[in-house]
């Protein structure tokens, strides 16, 4: 019986090699590209008709604009709006790689910590760099909070900076570790639905309910990325 | 004639007047929007980021002071301070998610009238 860990495992599809770098065309980056055309294929698609009465695609597509567009006002406010686009491109293409992670014999993505690493850490210097040219050197002031007694500079100074470096850690590493425990346990149930026979009823009974938890997590998981991407925007935009 | 002149174009500087207006408008309108109070799904996520932020905060903490150590060949000491920040930023960290005070840096509150009409949601 195939070992719980081995979904994990990467398959190189089309093997490519450039000056001793391996690009190869992987499943990740297989489910990374149907997620894409999926995400774009459900807006356009659902979009076409145009009704002023929506339809049941229309109304997903309407709503998870507008749930993210709420989200984008209520956490940064109304100099948010310039960076909607790219916080609903993040959710989108999180919740859907999320989700089609839960199709059979399908491969998630958002279970590899390079993958989750690479958003947040897109996000930290994207949100550093918008911090910086908004606010010059003003941004520094982060760090250390007006009101603050000034003996208390060289403790709170290190632990502010590096509770601002744990930021793309905590942030990739949560969506990561969600996934990758939720699919693990899957695979462990499954695998003792198969060893016990008869009595592996219990164990697909509870399959049942882990897969509708999944599934949550799956939802979740992405609006906590989201959500956490509309508060360092508003860090950096506001600085409070 | 006159009739004419009514239904005619508006001159362009009249639509941006208006257009600047009803704009302001509505961004006075949503900034003011209370806060959602839909918001206890958040409350799973609060709880478990929690348990993130402080092992992530170690972690990072950590590695800063094993790096700094490497780098300087102060071995061990800068790991022992950086650990034991790095354990205090992610409590922080920990704290600030469940107190709702989001990931913000800083203590401060957002002193100015947009700040404080905006809500973060879970306040």
């Amino acid at each position: 019986m195939a070992s719980p860990v081995e979904q994990f495992k990467l398959k190189s599809l089309v093997p490519l090699e450039v000056g001793g770098i391996d690009l190869s065309y992987t499943t990740s980056a297989l489910w990374m590209t149907i997620t894409v055309i999926g995400v774009a294929a459900f807006l356009t698609l659902s979009m076409r008709g145009g009704r002023l009465v929506p339809g049941r695609w229309q109304s997903m597509a309407e709503m998870s604009y507008e749930f993210i567009a709420n989200m984008v006002r209520e956490n940064v406010g109304s100099e948010g709006r310039q960076y909607f686009p790219f916080v609903l491109t993040l959710f989108l293409f999180i919740l859907f790689g999320n989700l089609m992670g839960m199709i059979p014999y399908a491969y998630t993505f958002t279970s590899q910590i390079i993958v989750t690493f690479a958003m947040a850490f897109t996000i930290f210097l994207a949100v550093t760099v918008i911090g910086l040219y908004r606010h010059g050197l003003h941004f520094f002031t982060l760090f250390f909070p007006s009101g603050t007694p000034i003996a208390l500079a060289p403790v709170l100074i290190p632990i502010e900076v590096i509770s601002y470096f744990v930021r793309p850690v905590s942030l990739s590493v949560r969506l990561f570790a969600n996934m990758m425990a939720g699919h693990t346990m899957m695979k462990v149930f499954g695998g003792f639905a198969v060893l016990m026979g008869i009595l592996g009823v219990a164990p697909v009974l509870l399959l049942v309910a882990l897969t509708g938890f999944e599934i949550l997590v799956a939802v979740l998981q992405a609006y906590v990325f989201a959500m956490l991407t509309c508060m360092y925007l508003n860090d950096a935009i506001h600085l409070h | 004639m006159a009739k004419d002149d009514r239904n005619g174009p508006p001159s362009l500087e009249d639509l941006d007047a208006r257009l600047r207006s009803t704009r302001a408008e509505a961004e006075r309108r949503s900034d003011r929007r209370e806060p959602d109070s839909a918001a206890p799904p958040a409350l799973v996520g609060m709880a478990m980021r929690a348990g993130v932020e402080l092992v992530a905060g170690v972690a990072v903490g950590t590695a800063v002071g094993y790096g700094l150590d490497k780098w300087l060949g102060t071995s061990p000491w800068l790991l022992i301070v950086c650990f034991l920040l790095g354990a205090a930023a992610g409590m922080l960290n920990a704290y600030r998610a469940v107190s709702g005070l989001g990931m913000a840096l800083g203590y401060r509150r957002g002193t100015d009238e947009n700040a404080s009409a905006r809500g973060r949601g879970d306040e």
